[in-house]
């Protein structure tokens, strides 16, 4: 029994004070705000991020939301390997332009790197003559023309067509054709001077002997 | 505490500032001692629950505020208190009172007995509801664990001994009171 007032409200404050918190009251207070965001984004008061408030519960807009955001992403996966592939269409047609402006002379056009770079889509004689906005045109249909790479790389290598020769390549040709290696040498001043001079030589080993005797004679 | 599974709302971005709010931790952290100056008001828990749970939406609703709150614990104090008073004039204290006065009676006591405990306690929270504004806050908020006399006055915006005093004051009157009851 209490007897005293005193008793009495220490009792009661420590009853106030011994109060324990419900259980699972937290889940329940964050599950209300859940709630309550949700309705708030529902209806358009509220300007938080979209990607914050759609991580829980799934709602309608939740899965609106999730499927643009998916569809974005396969997308740009999708599109990322035909982007690629321009950009290395780009990098061959640069190499066109550089092959075409100086380097096309009677040297052979397959460097390694050239070649290793020509296999995705190999340079045509028609490209090759082609210039201005026809070449960009043919470089943009072979761009986008995926199957025209793929035949032009199974292509059987055609020979490249006959360039007219030089007056020096034509002259070496006379040469190789009509005198034998000997003259050829000949055409080295190193080789013709020791030649003359051993032939000198002999001229005046023979003629030298002949006036020697002529003299002993007289 | 984990936080509840698939709820999202952990974090969210304060609009028009570029700081972030923890909201989970803010529950996890926060809503036991709300829940407590709730119930040291109501005396309820469904109550004093509903009241934590208003709190926190208060803070969704209107987080930009909370970038200009120094002390946040106090000021979450403030609002359950406020909030918790507003709620107990909405709803039937009386019989609230009477559950949390039988709530204190031991079970094992005779019935009789058990009666006068229930009815002195009555007369206690009668009391205590009558005391003036400020000897009430006091003595209530001193009955929350987590709260020393410090955060006590910073909630109520008074200085440390004046909450003493008032503290004092409240249980005097309080004692008074009941025994001039008690005495008629």
């Amino acid at each position: 029994m209490i007897n005293s007032s005193e008793e009495a409200i220490r009792k009661v404050l420590a009853g106030l004070r011994g109060c324990d918190v419900p259980l699972e009251m937290e889940q329940r207070v964050l599950k209300t705000l859940h709630d309550q965001a949700s309705a708030e984004f529902r209806s358009g008061r509220w300007s938080r991020p979209l990607w914050l408030v759609n991580l829980g519960a799934p709602t309608i807009s939740g899965r609106l939301f999730f499927g643009v955001v998916v569809t974005g992403v396969l997308s740009v996966a999708l599109a990322t390997p035909f982007l690629h592939r321009a950009h290395r269409v780009g990098d061959t047609a640069s190499q066109f332009k550089k092959v075409a402006s100086g380097q096309l002379g009677p040297q052979p056009l397959a460097t390694p790197s050239l070649v290793a770079s020509s296999a995705t889509v190999p340079p045509t004689a028609s490209q090759f003559r082609l210039s201005g906005k026809k070449r960009k045109r043919a470089l943009g249909v072979a761009r986008h023309g995926d199957s025209l790479a793929l035949r032009e790389l199974h292509a059987a290598s055609r020979p490249a067509p006959p360039l007219p020769l030089t007056r020096e390549e034509k002259m070496l040709l006379r040469l190789i054709h009509t005198v034998g290696p000997q003259e050829l040498a000949m055409l080295n001043s190193e080789v013709r001077a020791k030649h003359e001079a051993e032939a000198d030589a002999e001229f005046q080993q023979f003629f030298g002997q002949v006036t020697a005797k002529n003299n002993e004679q007289n | 505490m984990a936080p509840i599974e698939g709820c999202g709302l952990a974090l969210y971005s304060v609009e028009g500032a570029r700081s972030e709010l923890d909201l989970t931790a803010l529950a996890e952290t926060y809503s036991g001692l709300l829940f407590r100056v709730a119930y040291s008001v109501l005396r309820s828990r469904a109550e004093a629950e509903d009241v934590a749970q208003d709190v926190f939406v208060r803070i969704l609703k209107r987080s930009p505020d909370l970038l200009t709150v120094r002390d946040l614990r106090v000021w979450l104090i403030r609002i359950t208190w406020n909030l918790s008073i507003d709620r107990r004039r909405r709803i039937r204290p009386e019989q609230i009172d009477e559950d949390f006065a039988k709530s204190l009676v031991a079970t094992n006591a005779p019935a009789d007995e058990a009666l006068g405990n229930a009815q002195r306690m009555m007369a206690v929270l009668r009391e205590l509801e009558k005391l003036p504004r400020a000897e009430r806050q006091v003595l209530l908020l001193s009955t929350v664990e987590e709260l020393e006399t410090l955060e006590v006055a910073k909630v109520l915006g008074r200085s440390e001994s004046a909450v003493r005093a008032l503290l004092f004051r409240a249980r005097t009157r309080l004692r008074e009171r009941l025994d001039r009851g008690e005495g008629k």
